[in-house]
């Protein structure tokens, strides 16, 4: 028994790649099942009132049918989702692949399927860089003080308590005009999320690339849902949701990542320094930041933090 | 179907005098059981419908209000403006506009606005000789600048409903057309005041300005405060509104030394109802909302309002006229929270700018406010006066032909309402 | 926007006073204000960070929202248009009060049932919440317990009309 339509969660829509992502998975679903299947994507979390930390029970319930969620935003209904908000685990988008892509990645899913959803394909949200309006960030040392807008897990208020700052927990709504005011210094996104909400013009003049933490994304659908569908059809959605995942993610990665930094370049051209950490200044960072870590790995499952870490270790 | 049930099932409750917040949840219960979208929904937009940060300025601006009341700073403000006005004809009636338009830079809220300047004004204007009936009218239409003169409850849920325009820009957008139409009101006033001898009675001794400055400078700085908090960005929204409530409660406790102990709690129980009764409203109007939306309903609404009009001048106009209507029997949080995911469709369709298009719709409903047959502000200025609604129409109707006045301007030039949140950067 | 001042001498007035409603109401604003000033204070005074209040904050306001829906329950002050109402005879109008409030009363065992079943799927799922990592139940269940003290004031009326049919 079909549904005439489903609906698809998303916190961004177009043209974000999470966005983009969300439309064409929907259009890879209608294509695949022959129309069967009809999904209507709602960007802004709008189908829980835009409280992105309410996503994932709504989804559970069956409020929502399917949806691209984040880790950060799911983590508190899933807490080993916290494992990738833990302060410099993952040094680059190898490590993120390694673990998306492995044991860690596979582990993930099968506790996400006890929690009545099907989990599908992992996308990309990206590292999450630091910015602010008062001065160059380089050492711990420099965050002293400063007013940081954070998003909602206890995780990253201990991060950034650790490092010396002030962290805020802000909506999104209040915290753009805290941040053009100057009641807010600081703030951490994706350098996507920096660029589309034109952070430039809140006085975010001074950007950090230290990608402290990443933010996978999931592909997921209602079990009730994904039950209610011929077998047929299911492989069709996971073929789409695989297909759409990796477009979103070399998408998330365009202009950022290898010999193509034409994000970056755009970005200095709106008058943001641009300060590139080096390996020993982000070991400050690191070291700073390690009980923070192994308070968080002893919450989140000592295992899989293990694991995560060979996982790493090992990457090519 | 389920978008039948959605809105006759409203507008039905509505008819029978359901609560309005009853009826927006009900219906839109009902419409998510129908298409069956999943009925878990519904507490969970109740709950998230309030549980938003941005919110919390609106029952602390609320209690700020109260406060500033409670301690007797119209009284003085009044002191002041009489002292500077002079007992000229009219001139007392000229003095509630001004009271009503600084006392709007603290509360948030017309009837509150209204309720602290009726009292005090109300018994002084009659023994100057004005009919209760016109002194009633008078400060029900001075008192709807609140909603546009910063701080403003109806500026905070439009950015909530629409996160591009910031509460800042919001309440800067607000200040010019709050003053015009405050000022618009003063033509009306003094003709009529003219025309019938009102105010004629000699009141005793004008008011030293000095020392009657002294008295109402501590709430003249009220809105410096909150204003200068946000602009400097020393605050957010909701910081200034509880710096307002502290800061009032030490001008109230040592300062004046009018507020007691007793007084504040009043103000506490007073405010939180008050604004419950705002919240409840949106927690079940996001309801409506979330069924109306996830039905496609508004979208499909807007279209073929923009379809069967087309042109851009002329569905302004309608708009408007058809927000004059709405603002005659309802209030203006539920007529955002009714028309405001129908508007904002219309908006983008045409690419106005989103804080414009809230200063204007918030100047409609402040008219609203006043108009008979249901006008909150009104109501509780008649009912100090201790007059009928009915009464004051004849000198009503003057003060809404003013203000239209000045919305036609607001309408007419962007540029009235946006010229200071560009200069102060907001945009 | 309120206050819609109620009738002077509400004969439908309620027989347990809304003292504790209107208290705990009370008691529930000064709270937020507190919280929040507190938050202005300390961070402007000091490094140290007290944002995690916000989370008290916005949870007092769900609390004061059904508190005071609750006392203005009683003293009929919600938004509601009777002007149509008003003019019809004695005997309908009591009708359609029966039935307006008692819409009101499905309405909040609507919350108090789903509230209930949400806060239920919260505790078994050992959500936390976003902000401080508490048990998200513990606040949630607040909403359908609140509105179960609402319902009781809207089946006070109720009753209250009914009586006044048979006398
Ligand atoms: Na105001
Ligand atoms: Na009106």
């Amino acid at each position: 028994d079909y549904k005439a339509e489903y609906k698809l969660s998303t916190v961004l829509g177009k043209p974000f790649p999470w966005g983009v992502g969300g439309e064409r998975w929907a259009e890879l679903i209608r294509e695949k099942t022959d129309g069967r299947i009809n999904v209507k994507m709602y960007p802004g979390t709008s189908l829980v009132n835009g409280d992105q930390t309410k996503e994932f029970t709504a989804l559970r319930q069956g409020v929502i049918d399917l949806a691209i969620g984040s880790t950060i935003n799911w983590s508190p209904q899933v807490k080993e989702l916290n494992l990738f908000s833990l302060p410099f685990l993952m040094p680059d988008y190898k490590a993120i692949d390694a673990l998306t892509r492995g044991p860690v990645g596979e582990e993930l899913f099968r506790i996400l399927s006890t929690k009545d959803v099907e989990p599908l394909a992992w996308g990309e949200n990206g590292f999450r860089e630091l910015s602010n309006s008062r001065h160059p960030v380089r050492t711990p040392a420099d965050l002293k003080g400063l007013k940081v807008r954070v998003v909602g897990s206890p995780l990253f208020l201990d991060t950034f308590t650790a490092l010396g700052a002030n962290p805020t927990q802000m909506s999104w709504a209040d915290a753009q005009p805290a941040l053009s005011t100057g009641a807010v210094d600081g703030q951490e996104n994706p350098l996507s999320v920096f660029v589309a909400a034109k952070m430039a013009t809140l006085n975010q003049k001074n950007l950090t690339l230290w990608g402290y933490v990443a933010d996978p994304l999931i592909f997921v659908v209602n079990k009730e849902v994904w039950n209610s569908w011929s077998p047929e059809d299911r492989e069709a959605v996971r073929a789409a949701a695989l297909q759409a995942a990796e477009e979103e993610v070399a998408l998330a990665r365009k202009g950022i990542a290898g010999d193509d930094t034409s994000v970056l370049s755009d970005i200095e051209g709106t008058g943001v320094s641009v300060v590139r950490l080096t390996e020993e200044e982000k070991d400050a960072f690191r070291q700073a930041t390690r009980a923070v870590y192994d308070k968080w790995a002893r919450q989140i499952g000592p295992d899989l933090v293990k694991q995560a870490e060979t996982s790493i270790a090992d990457r090519n | 179907m389920a978008t039948g049930i959605l809105f006759l099932g409203f507008l039905a409750l509505m008819l029978i005098g359901a609560p309005l917040a009853v009826a927006l949840g009900l219906a839109g219960s009902l419409a998510i059981l129908d298409a069956q979208l999943g009925i878990l929904s519904v507490p969970t937009n109740v709950y998230t419908g309030i549980a938003k940060y941005p919110l919390l300025a609106i029952p602390v601006f609320i209690l700020a209000g109260l406060i500033f009341e409670r301690a007797g700073v119209a009284g003085r403000i009044v002191a002041f403006a009489s002292s500077l006005v002079g007992p000229r004809n009219g001139g007392l009636a000229v003095v509630a506009i001004l009271v009503c338009m600084v006392m709007g830079g603290i509360s948030g809220s017309g009837p509150a606005d209204a309720a602290a300047v009726a009292t005090v004004m109300i018994p002084s204007m009659r023994k100057a000789g004005y009919p209760a009936p016109f002194s009633a009218g008078v400060i029900a239409a001075a008192a709807a600048t609140a909603i546009l003169i910063p701080p403003s409850v109806a500026f905070i849920i439009y950015s909530v409903l629409v996160p591009q325009a910031s509460v800042p820009a919001l309440f800067a957008a607000g200040v010019v057309p709050g003053l015009l139409a405050g000022l618009s009101l003063i033509v009306p006033t003094v003709w009529l005041a003219r025309r019938h001898g009102f105010g004629l009675v000699d009141t005793g001794p004008r008011p030293p300005v000095w020392e009657s400055f002294k008295g109402a400078i501590w709430g003249l700085l009220a809105p410096v405060i909150i204003l200068g908090g946000l602009r400097t960005g020393l605050f957010t929204p909701t910081e200034a509104a509880v710096v307002a409530v502290f800061y009032g409660l030490a001008v109230g406790l040592f300062i004046y030394r009018t507020l007691t102990w007793r007084a504040l709690y009043e103000a506490l129980a007073e405010a939180a109802e008050m604004a419950a009764v705002v919240l409840l409203i949106l927690a079940l109007a996001s309801v409506f909302a979330w069924a109306g939306s996830t039905l496609g309903a508004f979208d499909r609404l807007a279209g073929a309002a923009v379809a069967a009009t087309g042109n851009e001048t002329l569905i302004l106009i309608l708009l408007n006229l058809a927000l004059l209507a709405l603002g005659m029997v309802l209030d203006a949080v539920s007529i955002f929270l009714i028309l405001l995911p129908l508007l904002v469709p219309i908006m983008q369709a045409f690419g106005w700018d989103p804080v414009w298009f809230g200063a204007m719709i918030t100047m409609n409903l402040a008219i609203g406010q006043f108009t008979p047959p249901l006008a909150v502000n009104l109501m509780v200025t008649t009912r100090v006066a201790g007059v009928t609604i009915e009464s004051t129409v004849p000198w009503v109707l003057w003060m809404v032909a003013a203000m239209l006045g000045a919305l036609a301007l607001v309408v007419a030039f962007p540029g009235l309402s946006l010229w200071l949140p560009r200069t102060l950067g907001y945009l | 926007m309120p206050p819609i001042p109620g009738p002077e001498e509400d004969p439908d007035a309620p027989r347990v006073p809304v003292t504790i409603e209107r208290a705990l109401a009370a008691l529930a604003m000064a709270a937020i204000c507190l919280v929040t000033f507190g938050n202005v204070v300390v961070r402007y005074f000091t490094n140290v960070s007290f944002a995690f209040t916000e989370e008290y904050a916005i949870f007092l306001m769900v609390v004061m929202t059904f508190l005071g829906s609750a006392a203005a329950v009683a003293a009929d002050r919600h938004i509601r248009i009777t002007a149509l109402v008003d003019r019809l005879p004695r005997a309908w109008r009591r009708w359609t009060d029966v039935a307006a409030w008692t819409s009101a009363l499905i309405m909040f065992a609507v919350i108090i049932w789903y509230g209930g079943r949400l806060t239920y799927d919260q505790w078994r799922f050992e959500e936390t919440s976003p902000g401080l990592g508490n048990p998200q139940w513990l606040y949630t269940v607040w909403m359908p317990v609140l509105a179960g003290v609402v319902a009781l004031r809207v089946l006070g009326r109720i009753v209250r009309l009914l009586r006044r049919r048979r006398a």
